[in-house]
């Protein structure tokens, strides 16, 4: 992938950081940012509400509590601006603002005593399902890295290099035989799995930035990642 | 879109997640990690007991299980760019668990916590009688952490 310099592990250390450029470029690039963010974690937020009981402890369906968050905090830059300041990674952040945003709630219906009675459950199962949210998350990040790559590979005439791909490091299969396979050298099927495995790379590295990691923590990111999915 | 093409058109498993994330860093990618990685594939059980049959380590001297784990640490420690040799690994915790489960020694000066996670860990994609052998290993091994 053009652009980059490598560093050692071959991850690139020159990447503009994204949210630089979207909360620098006015209202369009915060829209961009906005868009970015709910489309990136509605998902793994409404997963994790329902799944803490915090949506049920204000009587919401998770959907509402997420949607109220996003239009509570997003309606003007601060919020962004804030979480650029703190150096903590953005889905912790939403996390623990929506922990807030169910607080809130709370207090504006404290007339409603069934409400307050649930917040123990809740506080209770927190911490299981803060890594459930970890592994949604990596997992949310791999399949978008995986279908962006074999996409983008299929879009220019070469879905052959993502079959090949995945059978030689997902079915395990070796560059002799996946060779064979596609009528090429063992060689040659080393260096297609490469490319791709740069494509993934890269792809997994942009998700990572835009979460507000910074280039010199992708590599220990992307190992955390795997920790987080040895723990599954 | 070829609806053929394998992955990338449903959600991954959490197995094939921990796969490409191996793949993805390569030599990075902790042994345990690229050995479990191997281990999900789908003949990664037959895979697997390959490797240890043909070890016979059961029937190895406490010497010679300690000449085994040396020359698999030996083998693991110029990974290719692809990462460590599963196999290579295997052979480490294979030797490590004989020891332990054969003739009650601890072999490896690695942290006690580590290596009875690795034998744990690799213990259920392991077919019998080697799945014993590493849990009991493992759960002797962590039995000496005070």
């Amino acid at each position: 992938m053009g652009g980059y310099s490598a560093i050692s592990g071959g991850f690139p250390s020159t990447r503009l950081q994204p949210w630089q450029l979207w909360l620098g470029s006015g209202e369009s690039g915060f829209a961009r940012a906005r868009d970015h963010l709910m489309n990136a974690y509605r998902g793994p937020l409404e997963q994790y509400c329902g799944a803490t009981g915090l949506s049920r402890s204000v009587a919401m369906e998770a959907g509402e509590v997420v949607s109220g968050f996003f239009a509570s905090r997003l309606t003007t830059i601060e919020y962004l601006a804030a979480w650029g300041r703190s150096g903590m990674p953005l889905r912790n952040w939403l996390r623990n603002g929506i922990h807030l945003h169910v607080h809130e709630l709370r207090r504006a219906r404290k007339r409603d005593v069934r409400v307050e009675s649930n917040t123990d459950a809740v506080e209770a199962t927190v911490e299981d399902e803060t890594a459930r949210f970890e592994r949604l998350w990596v997992l949310s990040v791999l399949d978008g890295a995986v279908n962006k790559v074999a996409r983008d590979l299929e879009a220019r005439g070469r879905a052959a290099e993502w079959r090949m791909f995945w059978q030689h490091h997902i079915e395990e299969q070796s560059h002799e035989t996946v060779g064979r396979a596609f009528g090429c050298s063992a060689a040659e099927s080393a260096q297609c799995c490469f490319r791709v495995r740069g494509m993934l790379r890269d792809a997994i590295a942009a998700t990572l930035c835009a979460d507000g990691v910074r280039d010199e923590a992708i590599l220990g990111e992307i190992l955390g990642m795997m920790e987080v999915l040895r723990g599954h | 879109m070829d609806t053929d093409i394998v992955g990338g058109l449903r959600p991954m498993s959490p197995e094939q997640a921990s796969q490409l994330l191996s793949a993805v860093l390569g030599r990075h990618a902790a042994p345990i990690d690229r050995l479990l990685a191997r281990c999900s594939a789908s003949d990664g059980k037959s895979w697997s007991s390959g490797v240890l049959a043909s070890a016979n380590i059961e029937t190895t001297s406490l010497e010679g299980c300690r000449a085994l784990k040396d020359q698999a640490k030996a083998d693991l420690a110029a990974p290719s760019e692809e990462g460590h040799d599963p196999a290579a690994f295997l052979r480490y915790l294979h030797a490590i668990a004989a020891a332990s489960d054969v003739h009650g020694t601890t072999i490896s000066s690695a942290a006690p916590t580590e290596v009875a996670s690795g034998l744990a860990a690799t213990a259920p994609h392991l077919a019998e009688p080697w799945c014993d052998m590493f849990l009991r290993a493992a759960q002797r091994i962590r039995g000496q952490v005070v």
